[in-house]
């Protein structure tokens, strides 16, 4: 256990310490800024994750109707043939490449930063005097902002170190609110769109729950805490709306931000998700020739999908047929 | 399972991880405000130590019978918390401070107690302030001082505040009168003559008037001077013979000739013409230097300690033992064949009491403790008395550091 304690002093403790430390110093001794400064840095870091599930949402809207498709073969049906449809679900999944919890991928590698950060802003602006005679083994011995310490914690009227729950009006409550609703509108542009009814209902219990959950903790975070999960989601929203391609975000009914193109081609996959077909779905006989990265899960899955693909096919074909 | 429930199931788990581990960090981390203390080092006063525990309580233990007086401690409930400096003996009564903290909300208490019945001298309970109360208590005649921090049920209150308080157990009001300080003091009080001074966070060491220290009118004009140090002051001041000897967390050891100084002053006058001298420690300054024969000892949190000649400020040798040096080294004498040399018995935070030759800082010994320690130990009787951190009082032979005793201060009950 003591080389976990270690490892996480000297992998995630003492870097943070040290860089919010140093931002502190460069940064005109506030540790707002500080902060702000940090949250920045990590969110640029983590954009190659973001592009990878902006990538994965793409590919999810992709497979809507098939996976729409899937859930009406087996509809009212029970028993071997609930697990036929899940296995097929699954292997669309995966022939797709895409991970139907790969939405959570960013907030679990943002965990343990949360849980680091925490401890650092306690760690860095220590209450107790063994805190602060303890804060001197942290630092590394190169960093200037050694001897600046003990650091000035108010930024806004806040006392960053202190919890939201004793910060003055109006912070005590607009924090927790600012909070939950950055993250809120971080998890209503990240949610992967779905046709599963279950799928969906826990997409809408996870675009909920957390802000409110969330919201509801902010209360028992120093303040500090609540400044870099506010800056988080915020700057998390702003890269969002650009690697997703600017897709305007739909709250209550209404669309917001996005550019004409996107905001017509939005319109075009909820009409086809409504009708259940796709107008963007490819030509059958092109995927199975395009399509180097699937990966299947046996011969007759594979007969079966083509078998299914080229019926598609022919349908739509025929439909289009008819149109004309 | 259904496989309908298996994937809803596995689709929740990663997502109640996450929750249970923030919940985690969130119920763990509240310890991080909770004050520990444990830097309470014994006080001798007659045949009897005085000690405060790791539960906050300042305790009696009889030296000859190596058993606590379970007779006499205070308070008799709850402990004040934490205890992080020396209480103070005047005459028949001891006074020192403790305080704890619940989240952000703290609450310290000034006591005095009577040293025969352990009562305290000002009714049911000492003075209580919503501050945090580290440093140690100083005196001049009837008049306690004592640094704060800010105080937590008052509006608009300074980061920190000076308090002289009425030691008289028939005062009308125990607290006379408060400077504001522009930081948490944590440095305690040190007085000579008429003179108190008291360092704070925020790098400003005070000298403040304190004769006729009735005299409640003006506080504020008793500040004889300031002086702005490098770094925060968080240390306990050494002041002798007109001289002040304290470190910062900028790593400086300093020597300021309180005479020489008037009005506000900082490390651009620090004038060796005086006799003064900034040293560069190279880790933060935290315990209080002590001086013998012409030498000053200066201890840092690296674990590196160094003797300094008074008059120039050059280093004469320096030593380096495991862990952080938080409280001052005590001076003593250990035999030597037939003879007796002077040696320093220096606490280390890592564990133990290194012994160091003040002659030129070799390693002669230790006082294998296997705890840390962060208190002074006291030499009596033959004895060096340690208060170790995890709550145990143990003594040593000062001749060949054999231990001979060990008591448990919060039970009571032998731990040899």
């Amino acid at each position: 256990m003591e080389i976990f304690g270690i490892l996480w002093q000297e992998v995630i403790m003492r870097p943070m310490i040290n860089s919010l430390a140093l931002l502190y110093q460069l940064l005109f001794s506030n540790f707002g800024l500080s902060i702000i400064t940090f949250t920045i840095l990590i969110r640029l870091a983590m954009i190659p994750l973001t592009v990878r599930q902006t990538r994965q949402m793409k590919k999810m809207q992709s497979i809507q109707p098939k996976l729409k498709a899937i859930q009406d073969k087996y509809k009212g049906k029970k028993g071997d043939a609930r697990r036929q449809m899940s296995a097929e679900t699954m292997g669309m999944y995966k022939e797709a490449g895409v991970s139907p919890v790969g939405c959570l991928g960013p907030m679990i590698i943002q965990m343990p930063i949360w849980i680091g950060f925490y401890r650092a802003i306690l760690r860095t602006m220590p209450s107790t005097p063994e805190g602060m005679a303890n804060l001197s083994d942290l630092f590394y011995s190169w960093n200037p902002a050694i001897s600046a310490v003990p650091f000035n914690s108010q930024f806004l009227g806040l006392s960053l170190v202190d919890l939201v729950s004793a910060a003055a009006l109006p912070w005590n409550y607009a924090l927790p609110v600012l909070v939950g609703a950055s993250m809120f509108l971080q998890q209503k542009m990240t949610t992967n769109p779905t046709s599963d009814p279950r799928q969906k209902q826990t997409n809408q219990m996870m675009l909920w729950m957390m802000p409110i959950m969330f919201g509801a903790f902010t209360w028992q975070f120093p303040a500090g805490l609540a400044v870099y999960i506010l800056f988080s989601n915020v700057i998390g929203v702003v890269i969002q709306y650009y690697v997703g391609g600017k897709q305007p975000i739909e709250l209550f009914g209404r669309s917001f931000l996005g550019t004409d193109e996107s905001r017509a081609e939005r319109a075009t996959q909820l009409a086809a998700e409504a009708a259940g077909t796709s107008a963007t779905t490819p030509d059958p006989e092109e995927s199975d020739e395009d399509d180097q990265s699937t990966e299947v899960l046996g011969k007759d899955s594979r007969r079966s999908d083509r078998n299914r693909a080229r019926r598609t096919g022919r349908r739509t074909r025929r439909r289009r047929n008819k149109g004309s | 399972m259904s496989p309908k429930r298996t994937r809803s199931s596995r689709k929740r788990l990663p997502l109640l991880f996450a929750l249970v581990l923030v919940m985690m960090a969130t119920v763990a981390c509240v310890n991080d405000l909770t004050p520990e203390g444990g830097w309470s080092g014994p006080v001798a006063e007659d045949d009897a130590l005085f000690i405060g525990n790791r539960d906050g309580r300042l305790v009696k233990f009889d030296p000859i019978s190596g058993n606590l007086d379970n007779t006499w401690r205070y308070p008799s409930g709850d402990g004040l918390g934490a205890m992080y400096s020396n209480s103070v003996v005047i005459g028949e009564n001891i006074y020192g401070v403790g305080y704890t903290c619940r989240g952000d909300k703290c609450d310290g208490e000034i006591f005095g107690l009577s040293l025969a019945n352990g009562t305290s001298i000002w009714g049911q309970q000492g003075l209580e302030l919503k501050t945090k109360l580290v440093g140690s208590i100083g005196v001049s005649g009837d008049t306690l001082f004592v640094g704060t921090t800010a105080i937590g049920d008052e509006e608009g209150s300074a980061k920190g505040y000076f308090y002289a308080i009425d030691s008289s157990p028939t005062a009308p009001s125990i607290a006379k009168w408060r400077i504001p300080l522009d930081g948490n003091a944590f440095s305690g009080v040190a007085v000579e003559g008429s003179t108190a001074y008291i360092a704070t966070m925020a790098g400003t060491l005070y000298a403040i008037d304190i004769s006729d220290a009735d005299d409640a009118a003006s506080p504020e004009s008793r500040i004889k001077w300031t002086f702005e140090a490098e770094g925060a002051l968080a240390g306990p001041i050494l002041a002798e013979d007109g001289n002040l000897y304290f470190g910062d967390l900028a790593s400086n050891a300093y020597k300021l000739n309180s005479a020489s100084r008037s009005a506000s002053s900082s490390v651009s006058d620090v004038s060796s013409g005086n006799g003064e001298w900034i040293f560069d420690a190279g880790a933060w300054v935290w315990a209080k230097p002590i001086i013998e024969d012409g030498v000053v000892y200066v201890s840092a949190l690296d674990g590196s300690i160094f003797a300094i000649d008074d008059s120039s400020g050059s280093e004469k040798w320096s030593a380096s033992i495991e862990g952080q040096i938080v409280s001052s080294p005590t001076l003593f004498d250990r035999k030597r064949g037939d003879t007796r040399e002077r040696a320093l018995a220096v606490p280390s935070g890592e564990k133990n009491v290194q012994v160091i030759s003040v002659i030129d800082g070799r390693e002669l010994g230790v006082f294998v403790t296997d705890e840390p320690v962060k208190s002074t130990p006291l030499v009596h009787e033959n004895n060096l008395y340690v208060h170790a951190l995890n709550g145990d009082l143990k003594w040593f032979s000062v001749d060949d550091t054999t231990q001979r005793g060990c008591v448990d201060l919060k039970g009571g009950g032998r731990c040899d």
